[in-house]
């Protein structure tokens, strides 16, 4: 079944904020490395979305929200879909800007 | 009537431990039934995989005209199924209000502000679940089960832990639904208020369920009097 509205912004906000805060906090990792963080490689970027979608689905299970998604018919399927999308896209403009950039 | 939803010779162990080893449970619309048993009897077990929450080792579920052998939640709920958790269901992340509107956009729900009203959590909207007393929690989360008006209602041990005023606006509610046509299966402990509100009475023991029909007639079986209501229950409190 498809989420509405109301509970799409809900949990892409989740997506984008728990990226975010991994984002900042392993680019001062990087920084401290010596690596560029908005020129990693494929690799190391999807390792980062998957990271974020974990940590969503963490924050979802911290929230014993798992009876409330089911009783709205929302599967793990369509979750994880929604947790992927901020960190695809903010990954991917973190590419571009780092490219245009340079 | 016919149930709407009945899961059917449910068989279920947990490692070594038997808990069902052929349960039913029958939800029929227009009833409220209680489903009754001592702890560890597996009244809960069977709720929850009656709602899909759990799997059965072995037996079916038929809900809405369909049988399933392996089903989610998240299925019956798009079928018009409604779980409530002996867990607070709603998330501490969002406003109450908030979240019966995600119920209400879902499922096309019914009036948000009017199931608040009903449950006494009207002005309780604005606030996380996490600002609210258990009983409140307990209210809002039926709440969210008046908003998605579905045609059955399974509720795990809703009573518990709340006060006497609490549980009657749970009352009303549950009686109200059912009188409007829902399927209503609860379980719980609280024998009084929970006999005086059902339709039909089922009992879990041993594993097994036994369908004792309505409390007045329930209450007269020897074995459940002996085994599970004790010697201080007295009929006459029908």
């Amino acid at each position: 079944m498809r989420p509405n509205r109301l509970l799409v912004r809900a949990y892409l906000v989740r997506g984008a904020s728990l990226w975010l805060v991994a984002r900042v906090t392993l680019s001062g990792v990087f920084l401290l490395a010596g690596i560029n963080p908005v020129q990693l490689s494929a690799a190391v970027m999807g390792e980062i979305i998957l990271l974020s979608i974990g940590l969503s689905f963490l924050e979802t299970h911290r929230r014993r929200e798992r009876a409330f998604l089911a009783n709205l018919a929302v599967g793990p399927l369509v979750l994880g879909a929604l947790f992927a999308g901020p960190p695809i896209i903010g990954e991917v403009a973190l590419r571009i800007g780092g490219a245009v950039l340079q | 009537m016919k149930p709407i939803l009945a899961a059917d010779s449910i068989v279920k162990s947990f490692g070594e431990r038997r808990v069902l080893t052929s349960a039913t449970l029958r939800a029929v619309p227009g009833e409220l039934r209680v489903l009754l048993g001592r702890n560890g009897s597996g009244k809960s077990t069977l709720l929850k995989i009656a709602a899909g929450w759990l799997s059965p080792d072995s037996g079916a579920i038929h809900f809405h005209g369909r049988v399933y052998l392996s089903v989610r939640l998240t299925e019956l709920a798009a079928a018009g199924l409604f779980y409530l958790p002996d867990q607070d269901l709603l998330s501490t992340a969002f406003t109450v209000g908030r979240q019966l509107e995600m119920i209400r956009h879902q499922f096309d729900g019914g009036d948000v502000s009017a199931a608040a009203q009903q449950l006494g959590v009207a002005g309780h909207l604005d606030k996380r679940p996490s600002e609210l007393s258990g009983g409140e929690r307990r209210r809002a989360d039926l709440a969210a089960g008046v908003v998605r008006r579905p045609v059955c209602l399974l509720a795990d041990e809703p009573y518990r832990g709340i006060a006497p005023k609490d549980a009657e606006a749970l009352t009303r509610t549950f009686v109200g639904l059912a009188a409007g046509g829902m399927a209503v299966v609860i379980t719980g402990h609280e024998v009084p208020t929970l006999l005086d509100t059902a339709d039909h009475v089922s009992w879990c023991t041993s594993g097994t369920t036994y369908e004792l029909g309505p409390p007045a007639v329930a209450v007269q079986n020897p074995a459940f009097r002996r085994e599970y209501l004790g010697s201080w229950f007295h009929s006459r409190a029908i």
